[in-house]
């Protein structure tokens, strides 16, 4: 076949990056890049979003998924953050005054790790420093002085009573039931006949005077309460200033180192005084673990739990500003929770159960977070927003912020909030919020956006590889040859579907590099080589093409029908592009048309049976629109034509076979046979103009493949719209076979270079009366349409009769 | 002096009232138990005064607490003492149970009132005293009858946490020297041997053999004696045996003298 002037060359087909030409024979020789340089938006945007620290000025990184925003953005915040200081220690205490709402501590950073140890080492010796205190001689002498005075006092009061008694030939017992007074008799208690044997006057005597003692006794008695009482507030005294001497001991030491922290001495002054307070209560559960020593444990006890520390914050570790990315952005993971624990079937709670979220980890720096993700966890969002608004850190169950009535729970104390959230997401995501959520545009005020591609030059190639090199080094693989570098920039390339730019896609190319390396690691390579990059990149592509295979076998089998030899009128193989995840591959469709008498009327099959979208129809309506110019300023259209993608049982959206469709229907009007062995992509214009459309190398690659299996016959080819000339990045085998002139490929213009392509005959340029010349397609179509508006000029009805009311379309 | 065999108290002995005190003196008597490897008898103590005073038709009692006064009959002191008995016979047997020691419990009321010398003899029981009981005049009938009964007495203040004195009052009895011994071993406590009447029995020096008695013992200690013409004697006597802290070990006639003092 002669070549023609649409024809495309091998080397338009695809770019080739020339291993020889790069300077470095695997990525171990280049130093590491983060990102390509150059002026990226996005950069200007982290820029401005981390200088200004004001709490509205969080940031929105947008752009597509797996182009590296996260990676990137997070290496451009850590390398700033690096710059600015670790944030302080946080950390929640009892609140003695009211227990439900816990106080919080702020201290410089790394102290708050020392100050609970401290407080543990406090507790900790608390119990044993009472205990020696409490059971130590001075103590014990003073307490049983004062309990000696009260036993003197007693006894001396009673030792006056059993005086007066022995006095009076009386005892003074001391039975189960009480005091008692007898008679004596030769000093032992009188015998009941002794007593009997006495005269009425002896007995009444005797009576008198036991009535008599019991009356003092009874005074007496009355008194010993008070006595009692006295001498508890001397033992309460007493052991307020033992303990008091042992505490202040104790935290003398905590009050001078942590002297110059606000707020420390305070909390301090209160434990003491707690501890003080609680002293005897604390000696009795020292002695209560001591005789059982498997529960010994501080912590396990409510008495001194409430003297720990729960360090919510612990930036110990930190030599500068955090950078936190939260993968799992729920609400309690970023505000922080209250847990519970099961007491006797009961939920309870207190400080030490107070849990932190990754605000709290990011205070006093930055938190990244996956839009989509924040969205679809219940009150997450809400839950940021509302500690941005506030610039607190308020920790609330979900129930609490609902209304729900909860189990018994704690108010915290809040936590001001000073950090930098970055969240990344799509641009939809971000149209949608910025639509609806008034909100995020108060919080969000920096957009970082971030380009899917970038311009191929020699500079940015450069980097490319570095940054290459960089992941290679960071995911700890073998070094990449400068032949697998070569590939893996020309998939960039294919993945931007534009020879001229190369895809950011950062996270494929990663995944490809890895799956390379497991590859080389089987062939027994040292490095990767490029052979191990294609395997990856072909292994890839046979993981999920199955659809694809199982669309070609029915072509090949027939039972999709796609005709790539001979001449059909009316229909010729058009192409589209099936996406199934984030594979995609192109698969051709018989388009035909059918002409009929009628009122100008383009029917379009796929939009009647709603499995047309729009975008196609409108498409169609284009297609009439360049009819109607074309053909019907002189004469009425007279006809009706159908148009189907044939065997298409889903739905047809886009415009890309509008040029194929115009063809095939002027095809169908002119009589005239389109060559089966091409196929066509594009949109047409009204003007008859072919247009650009996305997936071309999926689309010639699809009909390449439909040839190739059954063979190919050396004259076959796909015409695309000369538009898309610099989108071509197609496969080796399809380069190789235009090389091996088996296979062509052609970029058109008009409708009118692709009419002859087809048909091989001239389109035909009108004259200046309009008429097309003999022997040209537009000849051919201009006459059957005047053939069809004769015929229907024979059915018009006569002056004064009604209009034929059939509907001529159906 | 009748030389000291090697017996070691059997039983440790101790008087149950079932009040603040009873408690620390089993405590004690448990410990002393464990240490000697000995079984403890626990001695309920019922007062025959009290028995006899709620037979008179005209004796109440007046409430430890209220000051009220009710009535105070036979039946009533009865169920109380057994309710009480059984109290302490409860606490006994649970205290012996997690000690894993050997015990028996008796009601002093219902035993002989003399027993022979023979069965105190026969069980080497070492009957343990709080100091505070002896001074208390409504207990005199009761440590008359149990002092009867032991030859050896341990008299201590049982508000004081741990012994850190032994002293053995001594006069020539067998049965003490060698329970004091035990007891110093096992405690690791010094003892001082008191003699308060050194020519007690003409012919017999006491001093000496009891210092190669500890010597040959390795039981560290030091003997004090004291002849009944000593001027220092009864201010000595009195130092060492009311020493803050200190065990006394006596014979059982030297406790019914402390008694009989009591009594005056």
């Amino acid at each position: 076949m002669p070549a023609l002037s649409t024809a495309l060359t091998p080397a338009d087909l695809r770019w080739r990056c020339d291993p020889g030409q790069l300077p470095f024979k695997t990525t171990a020789e280049l130093e590491p890049l983060a990102n390509i340089s150059g002026e990226h938006r996005w950069i200007e945007a982290l820029k401005l979003g981390t200088a200004i620290r004001r709490p509205e000025y969080n940031i929105f990184a947008v752009g597509a998924d797996g182009i590296g925003k996260s990676y990137l953005s997070q290496r451009f915040i850590e390398a700033h953050a690096k710059a600015e200081p670790a944030p302080d220690d946080w950390c929640y205490v009892y609140n003695f005054e009211q227990p439900h709402a816990p106080n919080v501590l702020r201290l410089p950073t790394g102290r708050g790790r020392p100050f609970k140890a401290d407080i543990e080492q406090l507790v900790d010796d608390l119990r044993e420093v009472l205990t020696a205190t409490f059971e130590g001689e001075e103590y014990r002498s003073h307490r049983q002085l004062i309990e000696q005075e009260l036993k003197d006092r007693q006894e001396e009061a009673f030792g006056e009573i059993e005086k007066e008694a022995q006095q009076n030939s009386i005892a003074f017992l001391r039975t189960p039931m009480g005091f008692s007074f007898a008679p004596m008799h030769n000093g032992n208690v009188m015998e009941p006949q002794v007593f009997q044997a006495l005269s009425e006057a002896d007995r009444t005597a005797i009576e008198q005077k036991i009535k008599a003692l019991q009356s003092k006794l009874q005074e007496l008695l009355q008194q010993v309460p008070l006595w009692v009482k006295q001498t508890q507030d001397k033992i309460r005294e007493l052991n307020r200033e033992t303990a008091t001497y042992a505490v202040s001991g104790l935290i003398a030491t905590l009050e001078k180192t942590y002297g110059d922290v606000p707020e420390i001495p305070e909390h301090l002054n209160a434990v003491k005084a707690d501890m003080v307070a609680n002293a005897e209560a604390i000696l009795n559960m020292a002695a209560q673990m001591a005789q059982s020593p498997g529960h010994e444990h501080n912590g396990q006890n409510p008495l001194l739990r409430r003297y720990g520390v729960n360090l919510i914050a612990d930036n110990a570790d930190l030599t500068h500003a955090p950078v936190i990315q939260e993968d799992n952005p729920t609400y309690d993971r970023l505000v922080g929770r209250i847990e519970h624990r099961s007491e006797m079937g009961a939920l309870m709670t207190d400080f030490h159960l107070i849990r932190p979220g990754a605000l709290h980890r990011a205070n006093q720096g930055y938190l990244l977070i996956d839009a989509k993700r924040l969205l679809s966890r219940p009150m997450a969002y809400e839950g940021l927003k509302q500690a941005l608004r506030s610039s607190t850190i308020e920790i609330e169950s979900v129930a609490q912020l609902y209304g729900l009535p909860s189990t018994i729970t704690l108010q915290p104390e809040s936590i001001p909030l000073n950090v930098k959230v970055v969240l990344l997401g799509d641009r939809m995501l971000q149209y949608l919020l910025s639509q609806y959520d008034p909100e995020f545009r108060d919080l969000f005020k920096v957009i970082a956006d971030f380009d899917e591609d970038i311009e191929r030059t020699d500079s940015v190639l450069g980097d490319f590889h570095r940054v290459i090199a960089g992941m290679v080094q960071h995911c700890e693989l073998r070094p990449l040859e400068a032949q697998g570098a070569g590939r893996l920039s020309e998939f960039s390339v294919r993945m931007a579907a534009d020879s001229d730019k190369l895809s950011l896609k950062m996270e494929t190319l990663r995944e490809i590099l890895i799956e390379a390396d497991y590859w080389a690691g089987l062939a027994g390579h040292d490095t990767i080589t490029g052979d191990d990059v294609t395997e990856a990149l072909e292994r890839r592509e046979f993981r999920v093409d199955r659809i694809r295979e199982r669309v070609q076998e029915e072509i090949r089998k027939g039972t999709i029908r796609i005709d790539a030899e001979g001449a059909v009128a009316g229909q010729m193989n058009g192409l589209s592009v099936l996406q199934i995840g984030d594979f995609a591959f192109g698969r051709p469709s018989r388009i035909t048309a059918q002409v009929r008498l009628g009122s100008g009327n383009v029917v379009d099959i796929e939009r009647e049976v709603k499995l047309g979208g729009p975008l196609h129809s409108k498409g169609v309506m284009i297609l009439a629109g360049y009819l109607g110019a074309k053909f019907g300023t002189e004469l009425p259209l007279s006809l009706s034509a159908s148009l189907v993608f044939e065997q298409s049982y889903g739905g047809v959206d886009g415009d890309s076979a509008s040029a194929a469709e115009l063809i095939t229907l002027l095809s169908a009007i002119a009589q005239v046979p389109l060559a089966q062995r091409f196929a066509m992509t594009g949109s047409v214009d009204q003007m008859g103009q072919v247009q650009a459309i996305g997936g071309v190398n999926y689309k010639i690659e699809g009909f390449f493949d439909v040839c190739d299996t059954r063979g190919l016959t050396g004259d076959q080819g796909v015409l695309i719209p000369a538009t898309n000339k610099r989108h071509l990045m197609l496969h080796d085998r399809v380069v190789n076979a235009v090389e091996a002139g088996k296979f062509h490929i052609h970029a058109v213009e008009t409708v009118d270079q692709a009419i002859e392509i087809l048909t091989g005959m001239p389109a035909g340029t009108p004259d200046e009366n309009g008429v097309y010349p003999e022997g040209s397609f537009h000849r051919r179509v201009a006459d059957r349409l005047k053939d069809l508006a004769e015929a229907r000029r024979k059915f018009a009805p006569a002056p004064g009769q009604p209009e034929n009311k059939q509907r001529e379309d159906e | 002096m009748r030389a000291p065999d090697n017996r070691r108290p059997a039983r440790i002995v101790t008087p149950l009232q079932c009040d603040e005190s009873t408690w620390a003196a089993l405590d004690f008597a448990v410990a002393m138990a464990k240490t000697l490897r000995a079984e403890l008898k626990g001695t309920f103590l019922e007062d025959l005064d009290v028995l006899t005073a709620a037979s008179l038709p005209i004796t109440r009692a007046v409430s430890y607490r209220s000051g009220q006064v009710g009535s105070l009959d036979p039946a009533q002191v009865e169920a109380h003492y057994r309710a009480l008995a059984a109290r302490a016979r409860e606490r006994l047997a649970a205290v012996c149970r997690e000690q894993a020691l050997g015990w028996s419990f008796e009601i002093a009321e219902r035993t002989p009132a003399v027993a022979g010398e023979g069965e105190a003899e026969q069980h080497h029981d070492l009957l343990l005293l709080d100091r505070r009981m002896l001074r208390r005049r409504q207990n005199v009938t009761t440590l008359l009858r149990l002092a009867t009964r032991y030859a050896t007495v341990g008299v201590w203040d049982m508000t004081m946490p741990q012994p850190s004195r032994l002293i053995l009052v001594y006069r020539g009895e067998a049965d003490g020297l060698e329970v004091a011994g035990e007891l110093a071993r096992a405690m690791g406590l010094a003892l001082d041997v008191v003699i308060p009447d050194s020519d007690g029995k003409p012919g017999e020096p006491l001093a000496e053999p009891v210092q190669e008695w500890m010597a040959a013992r390795s039981i560290a200690g030091t003997v004090h004696e004291f002849t009944p013409d000593d001027p220092a004697r009864q201010d000595g006597l009195l130092r060492l045996t009311a020493a803050p802290g200190a065990l006394v070990i006596y014979d059982r006639r030297d406790l019914l003298a402390l008694v009989g003092e009591a009594l005056r």
